[in-house]
């Protein structure tokens, strides 16, 4: 077994024109056999382009999509061993929910019993037995949503793309599908390629996360990953919340870089390889959870001050604003058992310098 | 007030006639009394050009006597619904085009198929002529390239002219509806079919061709019962010899003085549309339709 076949999908230097518009750009990473792999952007970043190429209802304009090591650039849809879960999961309304899960495998010419073997074990699976023979127009959102899953993955693809599947439904059953989905998934060891714009669903559902931003790839790694080491401002701030604080690199040690920060301050953070050059603008990102109230004596390196602005209970937590010099607006999240200031207070907060994520200012 | 105490129930009493009542006023002067007076006079008789107002089946036993007319009745039969068919054949690619791949172009192409409405059925049948005569467009051509040595006297008045002139008048009752049809088909359910592996003509056969019966099924509907009806087209393209049933039942009307006669056939013509009608409905429901 050569390498290439080990991964599920791989994507080449793919590029996409829409209309003479840009919708990707030279986007290149691989899916491992098994994996979960999310493509997190804003609307119109191309994730849904992708999927679309991926399944054969777009070619790209250039670069190369690979399934199991075989280019399938040209190949139509029908022919693809893909199968995708469609945003408005496109249940066909003139069959029954059985009929719906049995119809990838008729058009493969299985033999009757076997399809009807397959479907009942799948029904039973997605915990649809029984509802076999109810009209699709007479199943719930979240019914609805299954038989679709259902009736893709049934096809055993060698890919699942799932296009916002979860997007049409409310919030207490979206987070109820999302660890159901995450379940079926590890269950069959299918590959996902999952398509969202939000980020709590990427960060919780995916083995790897592919974030993206006007058609381009912008860092592909584990939620952790991306959640701790975002590689750019866009991918820092459109993950979860981040406190940004724009700095000049003063110098760079091999154990450490130095940033100038708003007036006087001077901050520490741990060199990831890619920093910018000495005399650069950066951003120092620091998550609101790794900041905290700095008691006195207050530590030179790695703290600022700044003035209460607002506490918000949340509960667990509360969360806090206070306003930094230089017009900086900082968030704060204060755990259980934290000393809480009070609105107007002058503060300095602190953070570790392995918290702290240096990125460029683009 | 009598009549209400004695059959209405309380429950009766909520149905309001009022709303409707202009829509059954309407139809009722318009349409069920012509219609009464005609399945009337159905039941009386001409007699030296005298009309006998005594109740008899003499029409109706005349008619089915009246070689001629059951040849006129078959025939109708047969062309309205070769008519039906080819019109359904080709209205379905055309709609599809229309609805699914025009693009930008859907609005003029819609405009396209509606627009020879706005020309008299007279002026197109007389274009048709010119088309088919045996000194006509298509029977000078093709003598001229010499694919055929004499014009093909068939083309125009047979049952072949009046099918193609019923055809091009009535493919556009096929194609909107099922255009309506095809549009509430998303493409999506399409695509999904394509994804799990259904070829395009599978696709078709499998989602969008069932999805479309409804619209099939009204198309059908209008085009036979016109084409069963319809008089112009076959009086102007299909000449004097194979008569149809409209045909027949204005010569009744005009050539004999016959009018019983004519009655009669008129509500034997009303009584098949009814019956196609009452099929179609029990078939399928009309909400979805609409």
């Amino acid at each position: 077994m050569s390498e290439g076949e080990l991964r599920a999908v791989t994507f080449r230097n793919v590029t996409h024109d829409y209309d003479g518009a840009r919708a990707l750009d030279d986007v290149s990473f691989e899916v491992g056999d098994g994996e979960f792999v999310t493509l997190l952007g804003p609307s119109g970043c191309g994730k849904t382009t992708l999927l679309r190429i991926t399944s054969g209802f777009l070619d790209p304009t250039a670069g190369d999509v690979l399934l199991h090591g075989k280019s399938v650039v040209g190949v139509p849809p029908f022919r693809r061993n893909t199968s995708m879960v469609f945003q408005d999961y496109a249940l066909f309304p003139h069959r029954t929910v059985a009929q719906n899960v049995a119809f990838g495998l008729r058009m493969r010419g299985m033999a009757p019993d076997e399809i009807r073997r397959r479907v009942d074990r799948m029904l039973d699976m997605l915990g649809l037995a029984g509802l076999g023979e109810r009209r699709i127009g007479h199943i719930s959102g979240g019914q609805a949503q299954r038989v679709a899953l259902g009736r893709s993955m049934i096809v055993e693809p060698a890919v699942l793309l799932l296009d916002e599947p979860l997007g049409a439904l409310d919030l207490k059953l979206r987070k109820q599908m999302q660890v159901e989905l995450k379940r079926i998934q590890r269950q069959v060891g299918m590959t996902f390629l999952y398509v969202t714009h939000d980020q709590e669903e990427a960060l919780a559902m995916s083995d790897r996360i592919a974030v993206m931003n006007k058609g381009r790839l912008m860092q592909y790694g584990t939620p952790h990953e991306i959640y701790r080491r975002p590689s750019s401002r866009f991918v820092a701030d459109f993950i979860g919340e981040a406190n940004l604080i724009p700095c000049r690199v003063a110098e760079r040690r091999s154990d450490a870089l130095v940033l100038k920060g708003p007036g006087a301050s001077s901050f520490t953070a741990a060199p990831s390889g890619a920093d910018p050059a000495s005399g650069a603008d950066a951003i120092l990102v620091i998550r609101p959870e790794n900041l905290a109230l700095a008691e006195p004596p207050v530590p030179q390196a790695n703290t600022i001050g700044a003035v209460v602005q607002e506490l918000t209970f949340l509960g667990p937590s509360v969360r806090m604003t206070a306003l930094a010099e230089g017009n900086i607006v900082l968030a704060v999240v204060i755990g259980p058992g934290g000393r809480l200031p009070a609105i107007g207070d002058r503060i300095d907060l602190k953070w570790k310098a392995e918290d702290a994520i240096v990125v460029g200012p683009g | 007030m009598l009549l209400r105490r004695r059959h209405g129930t309380a429950s009766r009493d909520k149905h309001k006639v009022s709303p409707i009542a202009p829509v059954l006023l309407f139809q009722t002067v318009f349409f069920v009394a012509p219609i009464g007076i005609l399945f009337v006079y159905s039941f009386w008789r001409m007699q030296d050009f005298r009309l006998i107002t005594e109740f008899s089946f003499h029409n109706y036993r005349e008619m089915a006597n009246n070689p001629l007319l059951i040849k006129a009745f078959f025939l109708s039969l047969r062309v309205a619904l070769v008519v039906t068919v080819v019109c359904a054949v080709l209205a379905f690619p055309i709609a599809y085009f229309i609805s699914k791949k025009a693009g930008r172009w859907k609005v003029a192409c819609l405009v396209a198929v509606i627009i020879p409405f706005w020309t008299s059925f007279v002026l197109r049948a007389y274009a048709w002529k010119l088309l088919l005569g045996e000194r006509g467009v298509i029977n000078t051509g093709l003598v001229s390239t010499g694919i055929i040595e004499a014009p093909l006297s068939y083309l125009l008045y047979s049952p072949f002219a009046t099918a193609i002139g019923l055809i091009y008048g009535f493919l556009p009752f096929m194609v909107m509806p099922i255009y309506t049809s095809l549009e509430k088909v998303k493409d999506s359910w399409i695509d999904a079919a394509a994804d799990l592996g259904a070829s395009p003509a599978r696709a078709t056969w499998e989602v969008t061709l069932p999805l479309c019966i409804p619209g099939l099924v009204v198309g059908c509907v209008f085009t036979f019962i016109f084409a069963l009806g319809e008089y112009v087209i076959p009086a102007m393209l299909g000449g004097g010899k194979d008569l149809l049933m409209a045909q027949a039942i204005v010569l009744e009307f005009e050539l004999s003085q016959n009018w019983p006669g004519g009655a009669a056939i008129s509500v034997v013509l009303l009584a098949i549309v009814f019956a196609v009608v009452a099929a179609v409905l029990r078939w399928v429901k009309m909400e979805e339709v609409l």
